[in-house]
């Protein structure tokens, strides 16, 4: 048991930040308050440090790509349209490990299937340091992950018969949902391989929908307008011309990362209205995985400075970096703020790092653990 | 028509360091920097209270306004060692890459050959105001672009052709200094290699140490080619450079360069392996001159900011970091005597931020100068207005 006293807390909420004590236990937040007294826990001094909720990064290759080989584990080739493959079976917790991502204060991912396939399978949410699976999934429906944009087309027709263009991958998705929903309209058994589909239908899973030029955008929210499916844009560079659609229909965006080949300087991204929107309530993440690649932790907060140059407010960024995208991945009962009940999955740093680049990660902490501490300085005895 | 820029706080990145200053800026050249300059009448005045003023940014490696980098256009791999290429032909100046360079706050840029080659040929920098119609290259010959490892392997070895191997890259890129020196010492007379007259002449000042030799190198790479060029009196720099932090000491006994970058990347398992700010913090407290650079259109040309933005987090002062994407890849492509600080007799190439960049993560550029003309402003009315 630890109490982490005199730190400032961001909750992630938007709040402003209040100093106060952090009781945690079990893994977990127990309360937040001044003055807490528990002697039987590890005191820590936080005085003149801050503390944040653990960054998450809604999408991440990383942890199923096998890196050291030619054959990459997160793009199927058997056929298309592949919601039974699950991201888990793929995973490497080594490979996770090996990015550091919690060094930056990136607590948890969700681990994507890849952008080669319309439906290339379900993702999964995690935490980002750990030895197993086991340890580090972390309880939520993650989105099933869908690609409707030209680069699937131009990847996928080098082996496959079928589809050729964005069109048809979009057209094939939209005819099985439909069918299946004729079937579960008439209260009829549904055959396995619907199962999935049920649930896009049902709302209970999300379809994570890779598109990123304005026209791939309209196409699928007009598309996809009769069908109750949850959806949620991904890469989404050309995002801003629908925020207020988006808004209305509680859709929320992932923008990829804008860095890797120049994203940003070939693509009409309009930061300042997406942040605009994020004022009038549109749930926007940010991540350091492109449609097809995924570049680095550093790349994450370079997308966060990108929209504070844009106007977003830095508790703003505290939201768009942790709240957000536990909601998108369904983890948000977990994780993404600080809260009490909540899984003490936490940073410290030296002053506010969407404020000023001299404020450094003190001390991460994830399921009530600290799992990196910088030059040991923050406690006494904590073993890393 | 002059032009007096008032009020903000000045980055010089000169010997009067950072100060509170008014900038005067006449034909094109910054004329003078102190406190409290008169206007006269006719002059241009630009109230920049609460901004800060900094030389135009400059990234010392880049690939940008390439016609077509899809079809190699970046590499002539048809020999492994093609030094008089120059890059200057394959760039279409019109460019929008250096308009969109322009609104980040970067006013040169420093563009080279690929990879492929042992040795590439000729870097220029440029202007980049050079898509509205006013192409400035500040040094036609910047830089002799050479590469070590695994690009150069990859590109030939691949196709059954020399080098396959990093051995046979550094005996190819020894050779070729060999014939410069027996070329240059025969008063530029005998050719006694393979090599072309032009292939020797585009040698001649890199000998000679007036241009420097730009390495695509990580890793043991580094340290390998440092050790061959012990032996030649040439200047360079190791671009790219990571996983230097076995071989700091090596770099600062060797007084060459680095150019760092780009990060931003995941951990690889070949080259990309290490790419750690803490390296560049190494090589700042052993005195060597680091340059950020994105290598754009591989990264996003503005990532030399958050490059700097990451040495600071590493513990590299802002001021030092600041320098790192001004001064010293002017200092390292030729340029110095027209760009990299804010001094009198200098180009009057200047950005106005909101904010310090590499510091406030919310800093954006308000007013980029190239040549004394605003050719961006962040079209706020507010800011607008500030114009008179």
């Amino acid at each position: 048991m630890y109490v982490l006293k005199h730190g400032m807390v961001h909750t992630g909420n938007g709040d402003a930040p209040f100093p106060a004590d952090l009781r945690i236990a079990d893994g977990r937040i127990q309360e937040i308050g001044r003055g807490l007294v528990c002697p039987e826990a590890e005191e820590i001094d936080l005085a003149g440090k801050d503390i944040f909720p653990g960054c998450i990064d809604p999408v991440c290759y990383m942890g199923c790509l096998n890196l050291q080989s030619i054959y990459k584990d997160h793009n199927e080739r058997k056929g298309m349209i592949l919601p039974e493959l699950r991201a888990e079976d793929s995973f490497s917790a080594e490979e996770l490990v090996y990015q550091q991502l919690y060094k930056r204060g990136i607590t948890a991912v969700g681990i994507s299937t890849g952008g080669r396939n319309p439906v290339s399978g379900r993702m999964m949410a995690c935490c980002t340091a750990g030895s197993s699976i086991k340890d580090m999934k972390l309880p939520g429906t993650a989105p099933l992950r869908g690609n409707f944009l030209q680069s699937t087309y131009v990847l996928s027709r080098q082996d496959a018969p079928y589809p050729l263009v964005r069109g048809s991958a979009l057209q094939s998705v939209v005819r099985i949902l439909q069918s299946v929903r004729k079937e579960m309209d008439a209260g009829k058994e549904l055959a396995e391989w619907m199962l999935p589909f049920r649930e896009l239908l049902t709302g209970e899973v999300p379809l994570m929908a890779a598109v990123e030029k304005e026209a791939e955008i309209r196409t699928l929210l007009e598309r996809m307008k009769e069908l109750p499916v949850r959806l949620i844009l991904f890469g989404a560079y050309e995002a801003a011309p629908f925020a207020e659609e988006l808004i209305e229909k509680q859709i929320p965006v992932v923008l990829g990362d804008m860095a890797s080949g120049s994203g940003k300087m070939y693509r009409k991204v309009e930061l300042e209205k997406l942040v605009d929107g994020v004022k009038k309530g549109l749930v926007l993440a940010v991540s350091a995985a492109g449609i097809q690649e995924n570049a680095g932790r550093d790349t994450f907060f370079w997308n966060l400075a990108e929209l504070r140059k844009n106007g977003l407010s830095e508790e703003e960024a505290v939201t768009v970096a942790a709240k957000n995208p536990a909601k998108i991945l369904g983890i948000e009962k977990e994780t993404g703020t600080l809260e009490i009940g909540k899984r003490a999955d936490l940073t410290v740093f030296t002053g506010h790092p969407f404020v000023n680049r001299t404020a450094v990660p003190e001390a991460v902490w994830i399921q009530g653990k600290p799992v990196w501490l910088r030059e040991k300085r923050c406690g006494r005895g904590l073993a890393v | 028509m002059r032009l007096l820029i008032k009020g903000a706080v000045v980055y010089t990145m000169a010997e009067q360091g950072v100060v509170h200053a008014d900038v005067l800026v006449q034909d094109g050249k910054i004329i003078a920097v102190a406190p409290g300059i008169a206007p006269e009448q006719e002059d241009q005045i630009l109230h920049a209270e609460g901004m800060y003023l900094l030389p135009g940014l400059m990234d010392g490696h880049v690939h940008l306004g390439l016609m077509d980098m899809e079809s190699g256009e970046i590499s002539e791999t048809t020999a492994p060692v093609t030094p008089d290429m120059e890059i200057e032909y394959s760039v279409d100046f019109a460019s929008k890459d250096f308009t969109y360079c322009m609104k980040e706050g970067i006013t040169s840029v420093c563009i080279i050959p690929g990879s492929s080659n042992i040795i590439g040929g000729k870097g220029i920098v440029v202007k980049t105001n050079c898509a509205e119609g006013k192409k400035e290259i500040l040094n036609s010959y910047a830089c002799m672009k050479a590469a070590m490892g695994g690009n150069p392997q990859s590109a030939f070895g691949r196709r059954g052709k020399a080098p396959a191997t990093r051995m046979e890259i550094l005996r190819q890129f020894r050779a070729y200094l060999e014939a410069v020196r027996l070329f240059t010492e025969s008063g530029e007379r005998e050719i006694t290699s393979a090599y072309r007259r032009s292939e020797l002449l585009a040698g001649v000042p890199v000998l000679e140490g007036k241009v420097p030799i730009k390495i695509h190198c990580t890793r043991h790479d580094m340290a390998a080619v440092m050790q061959v060029l012990k032996d030649f009196p040439v200047k360079y720099t190791l671009d790219h450079a990571w996983g230097t932090a076995p071989y700091v000491d090596q770099i600062a006994e060797a007084g060459c360069g680095v150019m760092f970058g780009p990060a931003g990347c995941y951990r690889g398992l070949g080259e990309g392996r290490e790419i750690d700010f803490r390296d560049v913090r190494s090589l700042y407290e052993k005195g060597v001159e680091v340059a950020m650079i994105s290598d754009a259109p591989l990264l996003s040309p503005e990532s030399i900011i958050y490059e700097a933005g990451e040495a600071v987090s590493a513990g590299v002062p802002v001021e030092e970091a600041l320098k790192m994407i001004t001064l010293y890849p002017a200092r390292w492509t030729g340029c110095e005597e027209r760009i990299g600080s804010i001094e009198p007799g200098k180009d009057a190439d200047l950005v106005l931020f909101n904010g310090l960049p590499a510091r406030d993560v919310h800093a954006r550029v308000m007013y980029t100068i190239i040549s004394g003309n605003i050719v961006y402003k962040m079209m706020i009315e507010e800011e607008a207005k500030k114009i008179c």
